[in-house]
């Protein structure tokens, strides 16, 4: 992850320096790939092992933001449907069972692609190098996944629906913004009846803010 | 064919204070069944019930399969965030028992691995097999409108002929999706066969099973209701009804007792006999547990002796083994 050029060294280096340079540069790198594996342990949800907000905003924004520029990233924001009915008809413990059997679900069916919680019935995976429409297929077998999943609280089965906003990440635009239009795809779906996998429209002139 | 992949065993400990360790040990279980052709957790409850925690913190899950990429399996097992270590179990007996407390402990759910019904699929086959039947009855649904369509316009000859064939493909659909659901009895043998062997090792006796007509096809889910009832009763008959070999040799008896299973059918009903030559079935002494247990809704002279035997196959029945209460069936001697 360090993708720095091996710089030649300065030619009035002398001997001895130039050993030492070349050490300390080597353990730097040693450092970041460290810091790299204990950022992956230590930003994590507790309930859910998934990634934590922290990872997305303090170490994976700046990622997205280099490779969006290469490769097609597709941000894809889930809400769990009517889960504060969930909670409130059968309790909190089951309320925390089922995301977490969620979030078990998308780990699984994302593969190596990162899902992070993003709020307390939010979950966020982010799509590296995925055309649009294989993100869209994706998020589709994993809402389908869920929703065919019986939940057990051990009072009883039941089970959850997820809505799906998705929306391919536009280098041009900051961070917030991209998170805006997803989170706006979201919402859409939410209002057009749930259970629902939603890509953002492109941007028109009528959009409001 | 496929030849048989190797039946693996391993534990799996989670991360210590993890919390909601049932619900986690459920969805290792979830990841590696696509990969498995065999698949069964000890304890076995743990998706529904959270009494197993205390097991899974001391002992862990343990996970018995076999997949023709085993490896696959460990390492999806591995990947899973809550879990701690994985590991290779060599030898089952070391396996603790899971005893969950209350009347339940003495049924089939406290021996390692309760074998899994042949045909429940949970997850698997019986949803798809629902998706199929549901898609059926839209599928006919939609035909009887097409068809009731086609009567309001008889002068359309070419929308009848449609119709017709229809109708046709219809009755072919529903045939094969019918046909498709059913199974040979004889599926089930293999693991009826190892509970003998399972059982008949626990309780210390010698038995083999013979199965005839096992080639009866019947609906896989009425199987799959016999499968556990026939399970029940044969562990029962194992435990109380055949006797050890050095007394079936005093008395006469070969040292291997004789399970026999008949399935009969008369068109409408399919009756499954379970005969064995060991010793007689008392009802009476069935009959006196239920009702020092009070279990019995009505005096107990008013229950006829098959009633009182059916007690037997009430799911969690527990029929103390003292003295000499038997089998079920008349015995019949060889």
């Amino acid at each position: 992850m360090t993708g720095q050029a091996v710089k030649p060294l300065p030619s009035f280096f002398a001997e001895p320096e130039r050993a030492e340079f070349l050490s300390l540069r080597a353990a730097n790198a040693a450092l970041r790939e460290q810091l790299d594996t204990m950022r992956s342990l230590a930003f994590r949800d507790q309930l859910t092992g998934l990634f934590s907000r922290h990872y997305l905003t303090d170490y994976l924004e700046e990622r997205i933001r280099e490779d969006s520029n290469e490769t097609n990233i597709v941000l894809a924001l889930c809400d769990i449907d009517d889960f504060k009915t969930i909670n409130d008809a059968r309790g909190h413990q089951s309320g925390d069972i089922a995301i977490v059997c969620i979030a078990d679900i998308l780990d699984d069916l994302a593969g190596n692609h990162p899902v992070i919680r993003w709020g307390g019935e939010e979950l966020l995976v982010v799509l590296f190098s995925t055309p649009d429409h294989e993100a869209l297929r994706l998020c589709n077998r994993m809402r389908e996944e869920v929703a065919a999943y019986r939940i057990d609280d051990g009072t009883g089965e039941f089970s959850c629906t997820l809505t799906f906003g998705l929306s391919a990440y536009d280098p041009s635009l900051t961070f917030a913004e991209n998170f805006v239009r997803v989170d706006r795809a979201l919402y859409r779906g939410k209002e057009t009846g749930k259970n629902r996998c939603t890509f953002a429209q492109p941007d028109t002139a009528g959009e409001q803010r | 064919m496929r030849p048989a992949s190797k039946e693996l065993t391993v534990q799996v400990m989670l991360k210590p204070n993890c919390g909601l360790e049932n619900t986690r040990a459920s969805l290792v279980m979830r990841r590696i069944l696509p990969l498995c052709d065999n698949l069964s957790c000890h304890p076995r409850t743990v998706k529904s019930d959270r009494s197993t925690i205390a097991f899974l913190r001391d002992h862990g899950l343990f996970i018995r399969f076999s997949s023709p990429t085993p490896e696959q399996v460990l390492l999806t097992i591995k990947r899973s965030f809550f879990v701690d270590h994985c590991s290779l179990v060599e030898d089952p007996d070391t396996i603790p028992s899971y005893e969950k407390a209350g009347i339940e402990a003495d049924a089939m759910e406290d021996s390692a691995f309760a074998l899994p019904s042949t045909f429940a699929d949970e997850n698997g086959l019986d949803r798809r097999g629902d998706e199929l039947t549901n898609l059926l009855a839209r599928f006919e649904e939609v035909h009887r409108k097409l068809r009731t369509h086609a009567e309001g316009q008889p002068q359309d000859r070419a929308l009848s002929s449609i119709v017709f064939s229809h109708t046709q493909v219809v009755d072919e659909l529903r045939t094969a999706v019918a046909r498709s659901r059913i199974e040979p009895f004889d599926r089930m043998a293999p693991s009826l066969r190892t509970l003998i062997a399972d059982y008949s090792g626990r309780f210390g006796v010698l038995a083999d099973l013979d199965i005839v007509d096992g080639h009866m096809a019947l609906d896989r889910s009425v199987l799959a209701s016999m499968e556990e009832i026939i399970k029940r009763v044969l562990r029962f008959c194992l435990r109380d009804g055949i006797e050890q070999p050095e007394h079936r040799v005093a008395a006469g008896k070969p040292a291997r007792a004789l399970l026999r299973l008949r399935l009969e059918s008369d068109g409408s009903e399919v009756v499954c006999r379970i005969e064995h030559d060991g010793k007689p079935f008392d009802s009476r002494g069935i009959a006196r547990q239920a009702v020092k247990r009070g279990l019995l809704t009505r005096p107990l002279e008013t229950y006829t002796e098959e009633e009182m035997g059916a007690l037997l196959l009430l799911p969690g029945f527990v029929a103390a083994a003292e003295g000499p209460v038997s089998s079920l069936f008349p015995s019949s001697t060889r």
